[in-house]
């Protein structure tokens, strides 16, 4: 009892007065506003009438009971902070269940985060591709040790070719490779090159790098050495035919694969929903403030909705690659409106500009411009501290992302995140829980179990009864 | 301190009683210590957060309901604060006894069969 931060040493006037004040301790401690503070007010005024009804049944005087009823409570400070967490909790489920994605709307590389910022529509719109997809990428599932047991021996290839939402997931070794050239090796003599230095089995589109002007067989015409593959490719391709449209990589665990990037770009074509219903508030809420217009200007809802689509649109359109809209004349990228939600379709790398320009137009709510936020725009970093074995994800800023779960695959996948190839550090998850924190320090003992006889690939006791899907 | 695991299971009871009709805070804590024969308490401090939590979720939905006063030194009359299973709860508590079994399957994995006792090995 002298834990809490009241004073109790005069009798109030009645026995309401000790509860009436350590409520109104616990209302200045919540800063809720007003009317929450007044409903918890309400609920726990009502919970300790009855307890100390109930306490003084059982012989005790009406003021032992008031303070028996009051010690169960507990500190008003940590009852607060309990309360205020229990109520932030929404922006962090939103973000747990954007992140919890189930099997079919997922695509996975090892260990990478599944954040989608839309909808079912989007899953639905990506379904075909899916099924293509699943070929080569594990689902998402819920994971036992005794599946984890059962799976151990090769990894698989996870792929990065990502679904609708799902993050892109930059395979720090690739990225890092160092290149050397001299201006008479070709470009196939490059990505051999590439493909060695990163172990990874090498898959080049040459049909399309003919098509974007740029042949396996030509030379790349400069020396280089020891460069960063991105830069090495940025550099040989600037003066050249194919600037237009370059040559690029996507790396997965096991496989490296070359090809122009509108190869790339016609794959990753996706669809995200955006509600700009917040807009069209906005919107509403200025013309309430103003002179008041003629009836006639005046905005209803849907015309709000309508008027911020459109503007959204043409601001979008001309500013994210514009010759790639259809409105435009261009093949891969179009906006659709229902009601207050677009529903943009563009290749995948457009998404982060895509949304930048919706920020910048207030499209996003305050509360969800948090830290989650830079997941959403697609590209998060993954790599490891050795020193303290601790995941680190950072987003295109180098900003550390929080998240509240991390998805990962079968065990498999997360070798080849760990790129480690020993069992001990795969990580089974449990579907639509959040079991893991960034750092790896689990929540649970599921993570980092090792399961007996994992190693050499026995089966485990348990039949672990798992669909086994994307093999 | 609350770690995690225990705040799931205390989710995952009040779900459980929830699914059985409404209830308000009080009662909900009354009925926790008695189907536990005392071994469980959901002390209000841990409680009331809670369904505030769910609330907060859409996990249920909320009405307030007049208590009248009783008799003199009661104070006015109070209101109380039932508690619904919304749709999206009930799903919810899908998921927790899934996440229980399988938590549970995988315990029993390790444990290794002379203390499993009888229990059957499955292949």
């Amino acid at each position: 009892m002298s834990r809490l931060k009241i004073q109790r040493a005069e009798p109030e006037a009645g026995p309401s007065g000790s509860v009436a004040s350590w409520l109104g301790v616990l209302e200045g401690l919540l800063g809720l506003p007003p009317e929450e503070s007044r409903a918890i007010r309400e609920e726990l005024a009502s919970h300790l009438q009855e307890r100390v009804r109930d306490l003084t049944v059982t012989g005790k005087s009406e003021s032992e009971a008031i303070q028996a009823a009051i010690s169960e409570l507990g500190d008003a400070a940590e009852l607060a902070r309990r309360y205020q967490q229990a109520r932030g909790r929404s922006t962090r489920s939103t973000i747990m269940q954007i992140a919890l994605v189930s099997a079919v709307a997922v695509a996975l590389t090892a260990g990478g985060f599944a954040m989608r910022g839309a909808s079912e529509a989007r899953q639905q719109a990506a379904a075909a591709r899916e099924r293509e997809l699943m070929a080569k990428v594990s689902a998402y599932k819920a994971v036992t040790a005794a599946a984890l047991a059962k799976g151990a021996g090769q990894p698989e290839a996870p792929s990065e070719n990502l679904l609708a939402g799902s993050v892109v997931f930059e395979m720090e070794d690739v990225a890092g490779t160092l290149v050397s050239v001299t201006p008479t090796q070709t470009w196939g003599d490059l990505m051999q090159q590439v493909a060695q230095a990163t172990k990874r089995t090498l898959v080049a589109n040459a049909a399309s790098m003919n098509s974007s002007g740029l042949a396996p067989g030509a030379n790349v015409g400069m020396e280089l050495h020891e460069m960063p593959l991105a830069e090495a490719l940025r550099l040989l391709q600037e003066h050249t035919d194919a600037s237009r449209d370059p040559l690029e990589y996507r790396a997965s665990g096991s496989v490296i694969e070359f090809a122009s990037r509108s190869h790339f770009d016609r794959r990753e074509v996706e669809t995200r929903t955006y509600d700009l219903g917040v807009l069209a508030q906005a919107l509403l809420e200025k013309e309430a403030e103003g002179p008041a217009p003629r009836e006639e200007d005046r905005h209803t809802r849907i015309t709000a909705e309508e008027t911020v689509s459109e503007q959204v649109t043409e601001l979008m359109q001309s500013l994210v690659n514009p010759e790639m809209w259809q409105n435009n004349g261009g093949e891969l990228g179009s906006v659709r409106r229902y009601g207050s939600k677009l529903f943009v379709t563009a290749p995948k790398r457009h998404f982060a500009r895509i949304e930048w320009v919706l920020k910048e137009c207030g499209a996003f709510e305050k509360e969800r411009a948090g830290a989650e936020m830079p997941a959403n725009t697609g590209r998060l970093t993954v790599s490891i501290d050795r020193g303290t074995n601790r995941l680190v994800i950072s987003d295109e800023q180098g900003r550390a992302v929080r998240c509240d779960a991390l998805v990962v695959d079968t065990p498999q996948a997360v070798n080849a995140l760990l790129s480690d190839g020993s069992v001990e550090q795969s990580v089974p998850m449990l579907s639509e829980l959040p079991l893991l924190q960034p750092d790896f320090k689990s929540r649970t003992p599921l993570v980092n179990l090792l399961a007996p006889g994992a190693k050499e690939g026995e089966a485990a006791p348990e039949e672990a009864a798992l669909p086994s899907g994307g093999k | 301190m609350l770690n995690d695991q225990s705040k799931d299971a205390a989710e995952l009871i009040v779900l459980s009683l929830l699914l059985e009709g409404p209830q308000y805070g009080y009662a909900i804590s009354k009925q926790v210590a008695a189907r536990s024969s005392g071994q469980m308490r959901l002390t209000p401090g841990v409680l009331y957060p809670l369904l505030k939590g769910l609330e907060t979720q859409g996990l249920v939905s909320t009405s307030w309901e007049e208590v009248k006063a009783e008799g003199s030194g009661e104070g006015e009359g109070r209101k109380r604060k039932w508690y619904r299973l919304s749709a999206k709860g009930r799903k919810r508590l899908e998921q927790r006894i899934a996440a229980h079994r399988a938590f549970r399957a995988v315990i029993d994995a390790f444990i290794s069969p002379e203390h499993r006792g009888d229990r059957q090995v499955a292949r």
